[in-house]
């Protein structure tokens, strides 16, 4: 019985196109195609969340942040500032030269290092509100958090 | 999923449902990998090129206006990354002359092939296609495993139709002779 089916073709009988077809066709019955990965979808779904999301929004959102803090610190500080100021001085010269920021004297601490520099009340303030950020920010460990997440970000981020 | 099932689909997803196209992804994932492996050969890759096809697909939505059928839409957009994917210009056609088996022999192959266990066969033809051209095994998987018609071959791959029918024929024997080929070795 065997090459029965195939002894037809060596007397002379020809295999037009359909019977061609027919027998491909039969070759690939039941033949199962390759699949992609089991957590395809996911990672596919995570891209698309991170595509219409993208990096420069996030970063954005994190330097108004900072923005906000600063100013709320600058501001606490001139509060604090001003709670404490020097009643002593009678001058005409105001809430600005009262503000009395003696907890927080640059000038003194330049002086412990031998060096000495006047430091304007805008400057101890604007210094004084960035240190006190990253005091906090190292702290809570996000400072590193933000370096991490801004480098990781990149990485992941959709590349048009 | 019927065809206006999933042109429906499709509306929501240009409305940015997510999981609407969840469901595009689900239905078309496995044959957009296979397309890919035809032509990169590598699953690393393959899976590669159907993730930025999903990706480019989602975000290009807007420009499917029907006038195909999604599936040939998206396979062209599956193929065109696979062959930027390697840097060629174009993939490796299949050669000019034509394929020496008889129909006696082709019979033969055909016969023996039938003989085998399911999964043995599955493993001769995995490996009789892995022996064709990326244009080969892309062109006869499309049109014996996605059924797909000539005419829409022809549109995903950017050949003639003529051409698509030529190679077509030609690769179905050349599929047999390399089936015949291993018979013989393995005799």
């Amino acid at each position: 019985m065997k090459n029965k089916y195939a002894q037809a073709y060596k007397k002379n009988k020809t295999m037009d196109e359909n019977e061609l077809n027919n027998l491909s066709k039969k070759l690939f019955e039941n033949y199962k195609l390759q699949r992609p990965p089991e957590d395809f979808t996911d990672k596919l779904m995570l891209r698309i969340e991170k595509a219409k999301n993208p990096v420069k929004q996030e970063k954005k959102v994190l330097g108004s942040k900072f923005m906000m803090f600063f100013i709320v610190t600058f501001s606490a500080l001139t509060l604090f500032g001003f709670i404490f100021q020097d009643k002593s001085n009678t001058s005409e010269s105001g809430f600005m030269n009262n503000l009395n920021l003696h907890y927080f004297d640059l000038e003194k601490l330049t002086k412990l290092f031998n060096f000495h520099i006047e430091i304007g009340l805008f400057a101890k303030l604007i210094i004084g509100s960035i240190i006190v950020l990253v005091i906090i920010d190292l702290l809570t460990g996000s400072v590193i958090d933000y370096f991490i997440d801004s480098k990781s970000k990149k990485k992941a981020g959709f590349e048009n | 999923m019927e065809k206006a099932d999933e042109l429906k689909i499709i509306e929501q997803v240009k409305k940015g449902d997510l999981l609407a196209f969840r469901l595009l992804v689900d239905k078309y994932k496995t044959l957009a990998f296979h397309i890919g492996m035809q032509i990169v050969r590598n699953a690393e890759d393959a899976e590669e090129i159907a993730q930025d096809a999903f990706l480019k697909t989602y975000q290009s939505i807007d420009k499917f206006k029907g006038e195909s059928k999604f599936s040939t839409w998206f396979y062209r957009i599956v193929f065109n990354l696979a062959v930027s994917k390697t840097r060629k210009k174009r993939i490796e056609t299949s050669d000019i002359d034509e394929v020496e088996i008889s129909d006696y022999e082709i019979a033969e192959a055909y016969e023996e092939f039938t003989t085998l266990e399911e999964e043995e066969r599955s493993q001769q033809l995995k490996h009789a296609i892995e022996k064709l051209k990326e244009e080969e095994s892309l062109i006869i998987t499309l049109f014996y495993l996605n059924e797909n018609s000539v005419e829409e071959i022809s549109e995903i791959t950017e050949l003639s139709v003529s051409n698509v029918k030529v190679k077509l024929h030609r690769t179905r024997k050349k599929l047999f002779q390399i089936l015949s080929e291993q018979k013989m070795i393995e005799k």
